[in-house]
């Protein structure tokens, strides 16, 4: 099933006509706001639908639906921002509770429903060329909402599927999201931070390439330092839109000066697609 | 001799009548007793495993016999998939009233505001919630108790009086 029919599924019932009818632009995401009609991310800007407003126990009905009734097995998650199921990623925002974001929400304001999907072949001209002689440790950067984690999951399965094994830290399921064919040659693990992940992998599943989504985080980085060095290959994300941007930013000045990522597959947004650019950073 | 049968069956009669709404009585003690137990569990299994509420719901519906507390959590179960078209809170309000009305107002009382913070992302606040309804619920179990002692007593006594007149009156 196409994530966006499982996203109108856990939608209030009075609006399911109206988004049935959006289905064939193939919506990137779907946006509740309170006091706004809902809205659909596509060709790069959001439209309205013309129905009536959110309200903010629409939102409430929306989380308990995901969630089986059981925020609080994705409490953890939702602190951060966001949480998976399946193929949609559901981001929160609202007001935090006494403690700040950290430690979850007192009330939603608004949700933002990402729609996973499988795009086959989008990075096969990149994974021709890291396959190419000894591979090179390799991070995919775009802005929030750029293509990062689908060009990720499709870079996985490709180098999976040509013979490499790939270890797969998917702290969130989002990687995977359960439907999602991750290649051959891959062994993944979840619900784990990227430190433990790291470790694991390396000590059990001798894995020749590292794979984990958005490192930003300090731990993040002491994970990819941990494997960087272990004769094992690394391959993530993080939000930036170029090189400059990235070098903008101490953590991964670091990172890039210590050689310890050598190519950046950036990725661009044009005319309503999406270009793939592997560059050497050296 | 017809007399003295006719008198003996009226007054088997009026003791069986009096058994029959002790041992009812007694049973919903029981209905309140496994009820408590269930929500004790309930936030047990939410404290140390975390689970979704539909897997708790249908291992509670298993685990008890047939009764108020297994239609409860399995009727809750079946109705999850009506989530999003009703709350969480009305879905256990309305299965609340539906399986224990019988046991008396006062229990839907307690269990009803559950609803209202069960399934959400404050944990500790559910846990606390459970097992105050889950005292509460004791308690009434045990004031039922106190009470069935000297209405036991009453019901023996008036039956043994009625079904003696009677009894008399037929001879």
């Amino acid at each position: 099933m196409d994530p966006f029919f499982s996203a109108v599924e856990l939608l209030p019932r009075r609006y399911e006509t109206a988004f049935r009818a959006q289905a064939a632009f193939v919506p990137e995401e779907i946006r509740l706001r309170v006091g706004q009609p809902p809205s659909l991310l596509y060709g790069e800007r959001e439209h309205f639908l013309a129905v009536d407003g959110i309200k903010e126990e629409d939102l409430v009905r929306v989380l308990e639906k995901a969630t089986g009734a059981s925020l609080y097995s994705a409490a953890e998650a939702m602190r951060q921002g966001y949480f998976c199921v399946g193929a949609l990623r559901i981001g929160i925002c609202g007001r935090a509770t006494v403690g700040g974001a950290g430690r979850g929400f007192a009330s939603y304001s608004s949700l933002c429903i990402r729609l996973a999907r499988e795009h086959r072949g989008i990075c096969a001209a990149a994974a021709d060329r890291l396959c190419e002689g000894r591979y090179a440790n390799t991070l995919i950067v775009a802005p929030p909402g750029g293509g990062k984690t689908t060009a990720l999951r499709e870079l996985i399965r490709t180098l999976s599927d040509r013979g490499r094994r790939m270890g797969v830290i998917d702290e969130r399921g989002e990687l995977s999201g359960g439907v999602f064919d991750l290649g051959r040659c891959s062994d993944v693990i979840t619900g784990t931070d990227k430190l433990s992940g790291a470790l694991l992998l390396l000590r059990s599943m001798s894995p020749q390439i590292i794979a984990a989504d958005e490192i930003s985080a300090p731990q993040d980085l002491l994970a990819v330092e941990e494997i960087y060095g272990c004769g094992v290959g690394l391959l993530a994300s993080a939000h930036a839109a170029d090189r400059e941007d990235l070098m903008r930013r101490s953590a991964y000045r670091v990172l890039i000066e210590k050689e310890i990522f050598t190519r950046l597959l950036v990725i661009r947004r044009g005319g309503g697609k999406r270009s793939y650019e592997l560059e050497a950073i050296a | 001799m017809r007399k003295l049968l006719g008198a003996a069956s009226i007054l088997l009669a009026c003791f069986w009548a009096a058994l029959g709404r002790l041992r009812d009585k007694k049973q919903s003690i029981a209905h309140l007793h496994a009820l408590a137990q269930s929500l004790l569990e309930l936030r047990s299994a939410l404290q140390e495993r975390q689970q979704g509420l539909g897997g708790m719901f249908m291992s509670l519906a298993q685990k008890y016999e047939k009764g108020p507390v297994r239609g409860f959590y399995g009727r809750l179960n079946d109705k999850l998939e009506d989530l999003g078209e009703y709350s969480f809170s009305e879905l256990w309000r309305g299965t609340a009233e539906e399986c224990f009305s019988a046991l008396g107002e006062g229990v839907v009382d307690i269990l009803c505001p559950l609803g209202d913070c069960l399934g959400g992302s404050e944990l500790d606040r559910q846990c606390t919630a459970l097992e105050r309804a889950a005292q509460r619920i004791e308690k009434e179990a045990e004031t039922r108790r106190e009470a069935l002692g000297g209405e036991k007593r009453l019901s023996f006594g008036l039956s043994l009086c009625a079904g003696g007149f009677l009894a008399i009156m037929l001879m």
